[in-house]
């Protein structure tokens, strides 16, 4: 069951990445600002300041203490310039409020942005440079390797790859409490592996991060490392490496089991539907016939991701015809070239307005046009074209193929042996075939009937032949044209029937089935997203654990780890709405007095003040969240167990790797001060 | 020589060492016969509670106080799966939360109707709606397993020396209430029911393979002769399909068993290719991991052990009623004189149901065999003459033709409608006696009598409270308790539906009734497939005659409202029919009619004066299309428009006893002939009925409509002849 997939946040985009890299400055410098803040603090208040070298730099380098200072007031001029433009905004200036950052992520840079950015970049680069200098100058590789492999050797001689032998129980004993419908056999094991690795290998990875330093200062063990030419970063890099190594070997190790576990026995309507990593080519979607060109009718489903367009039926007419429209904006050549049938893959949400009739669907068409071969740009318009133009491509092969028909009808019966009778048929049928297709390129449509069936993944197949005839080869733009005209149009309609029926689409719910690619490597490939995952736990137990105690370095992670999994939520409520019903204050007041979502509060100081809370509330909740990790975007079981592929770059790179880089970046940054300014002969 | 210290400290040790060893056996003794046995007997151990799972007790052990922190967790993600309709992952996280909460009943109950009513409804096949109703039916049954209790409740009820802990009647009743809902009445309920039959048939037996093993043109052509030899041994399958879906193609039958090969079953499922030589037939499954679920065997009725699962033929509606039959088990004795207001029982031994009023819960089991029997009415079995389908194998024979045969099913006496009626009247008594609704007719009187006794004295009318104050004298209070008595049976009755279910299934049994269903059947069957004649109307006329005749010779059945409203709405499609059937003929006797102002039965102008009526059709006639304007003929009448009948409190006795006697005496005397002596049966019903074409008028005291006002005025409604004030 379920279907294709629902991709509630969108695809990744390297389009986003300068975004997300301007983002991850004004955080990350944000959180290096703090404590640089802190650390002058610290100074300040220190009786003998000479005693604190924070940015002691090689001899040769003093002139680039003053580069760091000039960064370090241009940054604090930066947040400076920020506080004093939203309290001005707040001030009765509105003009400053224009300078204030974004309010909501979708929105473009503003000046503050840029401000934010730059003040965070020069509070990195302050933070940044005396690592950089000691990774040239006094960290060694060859000692972090050794305190590496001394990590994977302890926690061979800890017995802690005995943890994973839990995975048996999951392979031999799984499958007595896990029933499935046919269909859902590859996801269902897809998800019991991942289920079942994710916590051993996380809960794992805390524990190793966590422990190993405080236990090294509890033993005094580590007495032996740091007395001798070792830098204590150095220790803290081995540890991760030594840990990251351990994890990554006993991750492929159990991935490659689970892969067999999966893969053993899969019945045909599983392969079918989920065994296989489709790589999707998705179209633009947008309507016509519909009130908004961007989005459909709202049915009132609470899960809000498709909306829905509806089949006009026999007895009423309505005046606009409702489509569904995704443009393509590029075929790839050799899937255009290719001499198979191209596939285009769907799955709809049915949302019945009567219940029909037993055991019949619900019928629609799709019609691939070539918009070139359209009068009109207007969507809209094109639409209702695109009926005119189908009834009269149909009367005219009706001619055509009747015409055609005589001719076959003759030549049967003159034949007088009845063995080439079939050979007749065959010719005839490819004959028809001939008149539809060069009805299909004069006209530039391809139309096409299917019966749907909701949650499952369907498919129509669009004759190569027509398919290449059918693209757009125009790239320029037709006057009052935003963009160059898509390669493809699509246009999804529900057939007019006795009873109206309406069908729910997203973008993501058609698409064209480029390539399709192995399970067992797109398996592999879901396995990264919880590698990264687990470096991410055992990085920040690392960091923790190099200034607090194993417990709380433990609790620390697993707690980010566990907030990680609901950012979504907690962006919701950073994201005050005050027409969804406010904060938790106000939630309470509503609550307590019974006023429902849509009723207003009594304008009172009472209200003001428990909206500014909660507005407040939201602010402090906006703040917390960008210190906790996005594991959700880690988690790629969802396209292994419906049969997507991961791509390489969009999904693993941009979505996956650059994002535990750019989170464990500041982290270790942490790490290296904590660790060198700690007091390692008094542990207590 | 140790010292004394020394000593002292051994010996305090050797004390210590004592107390330990005492305290413990004694704590030992304690918790194996006091601590142990207070706990079963209040029902706190788990081994008592039901079926116990391994896992499910591990897991909960190993959460240790953090269970309530597990089971929100996942509480929330089940809901939000749902929300994104990733209903396996669903349907995992729901598994979870009941092991951890495996004796908390509402969970059970919740998420087995979020499965079977929730889900099932996203989806659209009814293959996938199938298979969660399955799955919300299973999480329910194993729900009950963990609740079942332990010991035979059955047996407990006669020997109160047994230990018994009751299971729960709220989730067995819940079971039975899902397939009644989901797979009985739903809207897709043929194909559901279909189903459901096809889940008890062995996958070998439904192999769409074995159906089409020749390919023509490509084009797979079915083999009538294995069709037909499956159609004999399930023919209620087979009918649905051709009858009730339409499916009159032999190649949509079979590929409507393709396309249902895989679904939830009783039997293991058999890989052909792994498989070697023949296999007569698949392997059954544990009970437990069967489809449709059944409780363990009554006694009676279906057995999940058996290979073919009933004697009676697969309905929904029978495990519907096993599941109510089972649900009653926990129950303790009804009260069948309503002495005391609050039913007392033994709590650790009996559990009542938490909603539902304890007599509409005890009624159920029959109202499933009534449901049976009308499912098998509604389907076309009514006797041993079963269902004729030669249609389908003639019209598709193979060309060499191949012998002739006659194709009747379903003569057997487990497809008879009228012995499931029977059988349900039976199991209504049985209910209505057990639970003081139905007494016999000396007990009514001398109850009525007293209950009289004190109306008078206290001026009450029946269905006043009464309180009984002790200081009256016991014939007094017996009095009192009498009037209560029948108040309650009164009541309940009512609040049951008891008496329609009862005299309706009394009359469905009854030949006439029978044969008029079965007519009935037969002309709706082919108007359907538009074949409309005059013999066909005229045997619909036949059909409502014989309806009339059932409801004089049952007069209590008459009275039943669903019933009135169906028959009637059916009188109105048939007018309607025969009205466009003879349109022409039809449409000149209206001209006339109109024409003749003062006629009684033109009377469809209303308010208009006879001498402008008169006009406007002068006027209207000229016009086709206008005389459409002009007339217009919505509302039409029948012979169940006119006919009333007497209906007393002895009006059957008078009839039968009395006037048919004095009837024939005088024929007798007048005639003096051996033929008029001769009675004909059932002749005796007919007296004191009228027809009148005034059918709106008051009718005299005791006179009954056949089809009363207010039934009449809701079928109209529902035809669209007339429109809801």
């Amino acid at each position: 069951m379920l279907f294709a997939m629902v991709i509630e946040r969108g695809l990744p985009s390297w389009d986003r990445l300068p975004d997300a890299v301007g983002v991850w400055l004004q955080n990350a410098g944000g959180v290096a600002a703090v404590a640089i803040a802190l650390v002058l603090l610290a100074r300040w208040l220190q009786r003998d300041p000479h005693n604190l070298q924070y940015w002691a730099l090689p001899p040769g380098f003093q002139p680039l203490l003053a580069i760091l200072k000039v960064c370090l007031i241009g940054s604090a001029l930066g947040y400076l310039a920020m506080i004093l433009i939203m309290v001005g905004g707040r001030s009765g200036f509105r003009w400053l409020s224009l300078l204030s950052p974004r309010v909501f992520p979708q929105e473009p840079f503003r000046i503050g942005d840029w401000i934010l950015a730059v003040s965070g970049a020069l509070a990195m680069f302050v933070a940044l440079t005396p690592i950089a200098f000691d990774m040239l100058t006094r960290f060694s590789w060859r000692r972090i390797w050794a305190i590496a492999r001394l990590s994977w050797k302890e926690s061979i001689r800890g017995r802690v790859i005995w943890v994973f032998a839990v995975m048996v129980l999951v392979f031999l004993f799984a499958g007595w409490f896990v029933k499935f419908k046919p269909e859902d056999q590859v996801r269902i094991y897809v998800l019991v592996v991942y289920w079942s690795m994710a916590p051993l290998f996380l809960i794992t990875a805390g524990l190793l991060g966590a422990f190993s330093i405080p236990n090294d200062v509890r033993n005094n063990s580590i007495h032996t490392i740091v007395t001798k030419p070792v830098e204590r970063f150095e220790v803290v890099a081995g540890r991760f490496l030594g840990y990251a190594a351990l994890l990554t070997v006993g991750l492929l190790i159990l991935s490659a089991l689970s892969l067999i576990y999966v893969v053993r026995g899969i019945t045909d309507e599983a392969k079918k539907e989920s065994f296989t990593a489709r790589v999707p080519i998705y179209g633009q979607l947008h309507f016509a016939g519909t009130k908004d060109p961007r989005k459909g009718d709202d049915v009132g489903n609470a899960f809000a991701y498709r909306s829905y367009i509806k089949g006009m039926t026999t007895r009423k007419r309505e005046p606009f015809r409702q489509f569904a429209i995704w443009d393509f904006a590029h075929v790839p050549a050799d899937v255009a070239q290719r001499d198979k049938d191209v596939a285009f893959e769907f799955r709809f949400d049915i949302f019945r307005l009567s219940k029909g009739v037993q055991g019949k669907g619900v019928f629609c068409t799709f019609s691939f046009v070539n918009v070139d071969k359209f009068k009109s740009i207007d969507p809209n318009l094109q639409s209702q074209e695109l009926d005119i133009q189908v009834t009269t491509m149909k009367q005219e092969y009706e001619l055509k193929r009747d015409a055609a028909r005589k001719q076959w009808d003759d030549a049967r019966k003159n034949e007088i042996d009845p063995t080439k009778l079939d050979e007749i048929e065959k010719q005839r049928d490819k004959d028809y075939r001939k008149i539809r297709l060069d009805l299909n390129i004069e006209y530039g449509i391809y139309e096409t009937h299917a019966e749907l069936a909701d949650f499952h993944t369907l498919n129509v197949l669009v004759p190569a032949e027509a398919l290449r005839h059918i693209l757009s080869q125009n790239k320029e733009r037709r006057q009052g044209q935003d963009a160059p005209p898509p390669a493809l149009r699509v246009f999804l309609g529900v057939d007019v029937s006795e009873e109206a029926q309406m069908v729910g689409v997203a973008q993501y719910d058609f698409y064209l089935l480029a390539y399709e690619r192995d399970f067992w490597q797109n398996f592999l490939k879901g396995v990264f997203g919880m590698w990264c995952t687990c470096m991410l736990v055992l990085g920040v137990a690392i960091t923790c654990s190099t200034y607090l105690s194993g417990v709380i370095s433990f609790l620390i992670a697993m707690f980010l780890f566990l907030a990680g999994l609901f950012t979504d939520y907690l962006r919701e409520i950073s994201e005050y709405r005050p027409n969804s019903g406010g904060g938790p204050l106000e939630a309470m007041i509503r609550l307590g007095g019974k006023i429902p979502l849509a009723g207003q509060l009594e304008s009172s100081p009472t209200t003001s003040l428990v909206q500014f809370l909660d507005r407040s509330f939201s602010r402090v909740v906006g703040f917390v969240l960008n210190l906790i990790p996005d594991i959700n975007r880690h988690d790629l079981q969802p396209y292994v167990a419906n049969g997507f592929d991961i791509a390489w770059l969009d999904l693993l790179l941009l979505d996956n790797a650059i994002p535990v880089f750019g989170y464990l970046l500041p982290w270790a940054i942490l790490a290296y001060y904590l660790m060198k300014f700690r007091e390692i002969a008094n542990p207590s | 020589m140790t010292t004394p210290l020394l000593q002292k400290a051994r010996t305090r040790k050797m004390i210590y060492f004592g107390a330990i060893v005492v305290l413990f056996t004694v704590s030992l003794i304690h918790r194996e016969f006091v601590v142990k046995e207070q706990a079963r007997s209040l029902q706190l151990l788990e081994t008592v509670k039901g079926e116990v799972e391994l896992t499910s007790a591990v897991v909960r052990q190993l959460l240790t106080g953090s269970r309530g922190y597990a089971v929100t967790a996942l509480w929330y993600s089940a809901m939000e799966k749902q929300r994104r309709n990733e209903y396996h992952e669903f349907e995992i996280l729901v598994k979870s939360i009941t092991k951890l909460q495996p004796y908390f009943i509402t969970p059970w109950l919740y998420q087995s109707w979020n499965l079977a009513f929730n889900v099932a409804v996203e989806c659209d096949r009814p293959r996938d709606k199938y298979y969660y109703i399955s799955r919300g039916l299973e999480l329910a049954a194993e729900g009950e397993r963990r609740n079942r209790g332990v010991g035979d409740e059955a047996a407990a009820a006669k020997d109160t020396t047994r230990t018994v802990f009751p299971g729960n009647p709220d989730l067995r009743h819940w079971i039975g209430f899902v397939y009644q809902l989901k797979i009985g009445n739903s809207d897709e309920r043929l194909t559901m029911r279909s189903l459901l039959e096809m889940s008890c048939i062995d996958p070998l037996e439904r192999d769409p393979d074995q159906f089409w093993p020749t390919v023509e043109k490509g084009q797979r052509k079915v083999d009538m002769n294995k069709l037909a030899a499956f159609g004999k041994k399930y023919p209620r399958l087979l009918r649905r399909l051709y009858d009730q879906l339409d499916y009159t193609d032999p190649q949509r039958i079979v590929q409507f068993l393709e396309d249902h090969k895989k679904i939830p079953s009783r039997f293991k499922p058999i890989d052909k290719s792994q498989q070697m030589g023949n296999i007569l037939r698949s392997e059954l499954k544990d009970p437990q991991e069967q489809f449709p679920i059944l409780p363990p065997f009554l006694g009676t009725g279906p057995n999940s052990g058996e290979f073919d699962l009933t004697d009676e033929s697969i309905d929904v509606f029978l495990a519907c009623r096993t599941w109510y039959e089972f649900a009653q088990r926990p129950l303790p004795d009804p009260d069948k004189t309503f002495r005391s207001a609050i039913l007392e029982y033994n709590k650790l031994r009996h559990r009542l149901p938490r909603a539902m009023m304890v007599q509409i819960f005890r009624q159920y089991p029959a109202r499933a065999q009534i449901y049976i029997a009308e499912t098998l009415a509604e389907e076309g079995f009514f006797d041993g003459e079963g269902w004729k389908i030669n249609a389908l194998f003639e019209k598709h024979a193979p060309a060499d033709g191949g012998p002739e045969r006659d194709y009747q099913f379903a003569t057997d006496a487990k497809y008879h409608a009228q012995l499931s009626w029977k059988f349900g009247h039976k199991k209504f008594r049985d209910f209505g006696e057990a639970n003081g609704l139905v007494i016999s007719a000396a007990e009514e009187l001398l109850v009525t009598k007293a209950a009289i006794a004190i109306r008078m004295k206290l001026d009450l009318k029946p269905g006043d409270p009464l309180v009984i104050v002790p200081d009256w004298t016991p014939e007094e209070k017996e009095n009192a308790h009498a009037h209560i008595r029948m108040d309650a049976i009164r009541y309940y009755r009512n609040i049951c539906n008891f008496d329609a279910f009862f005299y309706q299934a009394e009359a469905e049994s009854d030949p006439v009734l029978l044969a008029a269903r079965k007519s009935l059947f037969v002309t709706e069957r082919t108007l359907k497939r538009g074949a409309k004649t005059n013999e066909l109307f005229r045997r619909y006329r036949e059909a409502i005659d014989l309806y009339a005749h059932a409801c004089f010779k049952y007069p209590k059945f008459a009275q039943v409202t669903n019933v009135q409203e169906d028959i009637y709405e059916l009188q109105l499609r048939y007018l309607r029919e025969q009205q466009e059937f003879n349109s022409e003929l039809f449409k000149q006797a209206v001209l006339k009619a109109a024409r003749l102002p003062l006629s009684p039965t033109a009377c469809w102008f209303g308010g208009l004066d006879p001498v402008s009526r008169v006009g406007l059709v002068m006027v209207a006639e000229k016009d086709g299309q206008g005389m459409h304007r002009a007339i217009p003929i919505g509302n039409r009448y029948g012979s169940l428009d006119w006919i009333q009948f007497y209906d007393a409190p002895a009006a059957k006795e008078l009839k039968e006893q009395f006037l048919f006697g004095w009837i024939q005496g005088a024929s007798l005397a007048t005639n003096m002939s051996i033929a008029g002596a001769v009675t004909i049966p059932g002749h005796e019903y007919y007296l004191l009925t009228r027809a009148t074409p005034f059918a709106e008028e008051s009718r005299p005291t005791h006179w009954r409509h056949l089809v009363s006002p207010e039934s009449r005025e809701i079928s109209q409604i529902r035809a669209g002849v007339k429109r809801a004030q």
